[in-house]
């Protein structure tokens, strides 16, 4: 009955009041992770009773992961908030019990208003907003109440750190994306660096897993390289064990084996679209014209150098030593070719624990499979035709070689020629020709004067390139002083009062509004995200639980779920989370499927409360006119307050055109059109040019290095070295006896971040599954340390700091490797389902300079630890 | 391929989407950077009032500022007004090197945003209405 109702549409409807025949399915999208699947909610007599796929979307294709139709486990759980609370106890501390009261919104956003007019008068700067990445719906009117009230100081708990710095910088550099996913519709051969696209969470997951299911049923060969062989390696082809933290020297091996003995390398590609053939002097720099001062190239036909949009790219030399004006030189490409030999076979064996002769026959697969020279015509157009792709997502960039693990990765994208062609690696939609009735949302990478890409789309205004100058750091996060970072250690590290100090930071946050995010849990150690939680004056929380942080606040507000709330792009920019390859662009929004329970408010409609209240109402519209590109006649007018609805009318309205507006989309609950090979496979198509060889980063280390020193901090220049490299992390210097296995914590299909542990179902799924709340370690390796499956053991790192849990023995991860899933291990009362489930991998984890990437600040996520037995229970 | 079990059907498709000899497609640094007052007139004056809003607004004494320049101004011409009417402090907020303005940094033009800001600004009458913001944010997650 409902998939007829769905396919005719006819009760698909926008009504939200329940009446006594109510029954109907509304469009709408899920948002228990950032992936944001479009959904059907039905809703009978005013309560919803069933989430599906929406088969309508491009967005999920009409699948839900198992977590999407328990959203109404969340949002009928009878401990969500639905009061404004305020604390008694001005003490504030884990396990200390805040004495919570209810208070009216008047009484809530009274003070809270009084405390940021102090505060912005005093120094914008000194308020602090973290948000997360699982309420999506405040990703706009957060950035948007951020500039409005004139704070840079903003991250997004766990994300900011666990995420993808690396990832998105190089996805951002290399393909103009957020990240990078295989063509599903025509790779052959696929090789996931510490990645689960297309077979667990992430961007596009409902989407990707469709694709990847048909293109494994297609006969796509999957390679998954990984610690831990779990939803993506117990799928694929070839599960190929890896020492943890090591994809970047099994890249650069497999790199210097296609370079170096086949010869198996797309020369057109490198001399079109990378600087391959740029010349790079003895100082590490490109030899620049000196008239024009664009980089040159050495012209083959010409036997002379020459800017490098001044000869034919089949003209360019990529091999070879010039001498240019007394000054030898050497293409970039050359430099690469040699410094590739510094990885053979026996070192990346060494390194990685991978056999030499694996590492050969993967290098050798890739290269055959990749078609190096051939075409394919779709829908009319003639593109390359590369069919692998070489992936990489969280794993293997969330370490302190973070940027170059992930480089290093898509290198061999790059030689091949497989980047953003049919068959190999792409970016998500990095060009869009528009919505083809009003011209909107165009978007293109375009050159720098270098010739080099910049992004077309992005999540916010740091675009990945150029990297700007560091600077002496303004932010919190010390964000200047390391230009290619994206979040930041400092928000919450123990080093922080350290290091603000020695920056002569003019300011210390002394206001932190929390959007949903539960950093004490998703960021690292609890003892210094609760002693940095500690050092604010004031903290608002806006949440849906009474969460381990949000006990740390003084005024909580009961926010809305997202079956509660209206968002008019749930899933935009399309570089993030709309899947890529050929088929529709897709423009769902979020609507609410029921009325607000309780005392609930949207947070964007309280955040426009507040900047009224504060007097910056027209410094937020202005930020919305900015976020939103809004143009006339739809922008916001300074000197007038809206509801958050009417903004996402008027958003929609300048998209799509004036009979488009928020009732249209609640009705359709979203618009489509086709995408074109010239928009999908646009590298063929766009004059841009992407770095193999990271010129930048000299000056950069120069630059930062200077600044640094005046202030007493050493910045190791090994990480800013031009030519990609594998560094190691601090776990593999560790050599203290006992300490023998590399923790490390993986994406559980069954929960995102740290908020599905509190949805029953999922709890209970998770707790039959062998691993959602276990300590995976090597059987082997178990058994010679005398643990079985079911012993309960402490995880110690070098600190002392320790977590606990049940061992479970598997002959799927590698020796070395111990394996903790998801973020888990609640201990807040007012979460009775989550408490005490499941271990708190984060705990290992220290955070300080010392742990965290010296060039993009990601935090190392792989921690050595040692392990011992607490008791047995047989 | 160097090795290519076939013909390479591929190069031609790269080739013909690059830069070649003489087609100077991409634009000079100087061009970017250096304000371009060949053309406009620059007879008469224009009256550029210029909003400030967000943390810049914290830097106006009179919000908003107001500026006369001349016909044919650039966008690049009001910001340097600006920037010498609120100070240096605010200047380093506005460019992250002189001439390299802040990735935040949003300008609109009568109401549109832009950001082609070496181009004469083409005013209907004798007046242009301009607002400036930082968006700020972080990006991850
Ligand atoms: S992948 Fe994420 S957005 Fe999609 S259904 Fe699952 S939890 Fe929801």
């Amino acid at each position: 009955m409902h998939e007829d109702k769905r396919r005719t549409g006819s009760e698909v409807t926008g009504r939200v009041e329940p009446r006594a025949d109510d029954n109907a399915w509304l469009p709408s999208t899920c948002a228990l992770c950032y992936a944001s699947c479009s959904i059907l909610a039905h809703r009978v007599n005013g309560v919803v009773v069933k989430i599906e796929g929406n088969p309508e979307s491009e967005v999920g294709k009409g699948h839900l992961c198992g977590k999407g139709p328990c959203g109404i486990m969340t949002h009928y759980d009878p401990n969500r908030l639905s009061k404004p609370l305020r604390r008694t106890n001005p003490e504030k501390g884990i396990g200390v019990d805040p004495g919570w009261k209810e208070i009216s919104w008047d009484e809530a956003l009274d003070e809270i208003a009084e405390r940021l007019k102090q505060i912005h008068a005093d120094d914008p700067r000194k308020l602090f907003v973290m948000r997360t990445t699982t309420v999506t719906a405040l990703h706009i009117p957060a950035f948007a109440f951020n500039a409005a009230f004139g704070t840079p100081n903003a991250s997004a708990a766990g994300g900011g750190l666990h995420c993808g710095n690396g990832a998105h910088l190089v996805g951002g550099i290399m393909h103009a994306s957020w990240s990078i996913v295989p063509d599903f519709q025509h790779c052959n051969y696929a090789v996931y660096f510490g990645a689960s696209k297309g077979n667990a969470a992430g961007h596009a997951a409902c989407s990707n897993m469709t694709m990847c299911a048909d293109a494994r049923a297609r006969g796509m060969k999957m390679v998954v390289v990984d610690p831990f062989s779990n939803q993506a390696g117990a799928s694929a082809d070839e599960w190929v064990p890896i020492r943890v933290g090591t994809d970047a020297a099994l890249a650069l091996t497999m790199a210097n084996v296609l370079v170096n003995e086949l010869g198996a390398y797309d020369a057109a590609y490198l001399k079109a679209k990378t600087n391959a053939p740029y010349l790079i002097g003895p100082d590490q720099r490109y030899v620049r014209d000196p008239e024009s001062g664009k980089p040159l190239v050495w012209d083959t036909s010409a036997n002379a150098a020459a800017p490098f949009d001044a000869v034919s790219a089949a003209d360019m030399a990529i091999l070879g030593q010039f001498a240019v004006d007394g000054t030898t030189c050497r293409p970039a490409f050359d430099l690469i070719k040699e410094h590739l030999k510094s990885f053979p076979l026996e070192r990346g064996e060494e390194i990685t624990t991978i056999p030499a002769e694996t590492i050969h026959r993967l290098a050798t697969e890739f290269a055959t499979e990749a078609r190096i020279g051939s075409t394919i015509v779709i829908d009319g157009v003639t593109v390359p035709y590369r069919p692998v792709a070489a992936i990489a997502f969280r794993g293997s960039q969330g370490h302190k070689n973070s940027a170059y693990n992930m480089l290093a990765i898509d290198l061999l994208n790059h030689l091949v020629g497989c980047a953003d062609v049919a068959g190999g690696c792409l970016g998500f939609n990095p060009a869009c020709h528009g919505h083809p009735e009003t011209g909107r949302l165009e978007y293109a990478p375009h050159p720098d004067p270098d010739g080099l890409m910049i992004v077309g789309s992005w999540m916010g205004p740091h675009a990945p390139y150029p990297v700007r100058d560091p600077a002496k750091p303004r932010r919190v996060g010390l964000q200047e002083l390391f230009p290619m970072s994206m979040g930041s250690v400092f928000q919450a590290s123990s080093d922080q009062e350290e290091m603000w100090s020695k920056f002569d930071l003019p300011y210390r946050p002394e206001m932190m509004i929390n959007l949903g995010a539960n950093q004490i849990m998703s960021v690292g150690n609890k003892d210094d995200v609760a002693a940095s939680l500690k050092r604010f004056k004031f903290i608002v929380s806006f949440d849906i639980f009474m969460t381990e942080t949000s006990e740390f606040a003084d005024i909580v507000l009961p926010d809305r779920g997202y079956l509660e709330a209206v968002d008019s792009r749930s899933n935009f920019p399309f570089i993030f989370s709309l899947p890529a390859g050929m088929g529709e662009w897709c423009w769902p929004i979020r609507q609410p499927a029921v009325e607000p329970e309780g005392d609930r408010r949207l947070a964007a409609d309280v955040l426009i409360e507040l900047a009224d209240r504060v007097g910056v109402l027209g410094d937020l519209n202005a930020a919305y006119n900015a976020w939103l590109d809004l143009r006339p006649p739809y922008r916001l007018d300074t000197t007038r307050r809206y509801a958050y609805d009417e903004i996402c009318d008027v958003d929609l309205k300048d998209k799509f055109g004036p009979d488009k507006g928020l009732d249209w989309f609640k009705e359709h609950g979203l618009i489509k059109w086709p995408k074109k090979p010239e928009e999908v496979y646009w590298r063929a198509f766009i004059d841009v040019r992407v770095p193999i060889y990271w010129e930048w980063m000299s000056d950069t280390w120069e630059k930062s290095s200077a600044i640094a020193k005046d202030h007493g901090l050493e910045i190791p220049k090994e990480f800013y070295s031009p030519l990609v490299n594998w560094l190691p992390c601090a776990s593999h210097e560790c050599e203290r006896p006992g300490f023998d296995f590399y923790a490390f914590y993986y994406r559980d299909t069954l929960h995102s971040n740290s908020l599905t542990m509190e949805n029953a179902w999922l709890d209970e799924a998770a707790q039959l599954d062998p691993f959602s709340y276990a300590i995976a370690i090597n059987a082997e390796a178990g058994r010679t340390r005398g643990l079985k499956t079911g012993d309960t053991i402490r995880v110690e790192n070098e600190s002392g700091r320790s977590v606990e849990g049940k061992v479970r023995l598997t002959e799927a991860i590698h020796p070395e490797a111990l394996g903790i899933g998801a973020c888990a291990g609640h201990w807040a009362a007012a979460l009775p389902t989550a408490q005490g489930k499941g271990v708190f991998f984060n705990n290992l984890l220290e955070l300080d300079w010392e742990h965290s990437s010296p060039s993009n600040l990601t935090l190392d996520l792989c921690v050595k630890v040692t392990v011992s037995k607490v008791d047995s229970t047989g | 391929m160097q090795r290519a079990t076939g013909p390479d059907e591929s190069a031609k498709l790269w080739y013909d989407s690059s830069s070649r000899r003489n087609a100077q497609r991409t634009p000079t640094r100087e061009s970017v950077e250096a304000h371009d007052r060949s053309t406009g007139t620059t007879n008469g004056t224009v009256t550029v009032r210029i909003g400030l809003f967000g943390f810049l607004s914290t830097f106006a004494a009179d919000n908003p500022v107001v500026a006369k320049l001349p016909e044919g101004f650039t966008l690049r011409d009001a910001i340097e007004a600006l920037c010498a009417e609120c100070g240096p402090d605010c200047r380093s907020y506005i460019e992250d090197a002189p001439g390299l303005l802040a990735q935040g940094f949003r300008i609109f033009l009568n109401g549109s945003l832009t950001d082609e800001l070496d181009v004469p600004v083409e005013v209907d009458g004798t007046s242009a209405e301009l607002e400036v913001i930082l968006v700020m944010a972080n990006e991850a997650g």
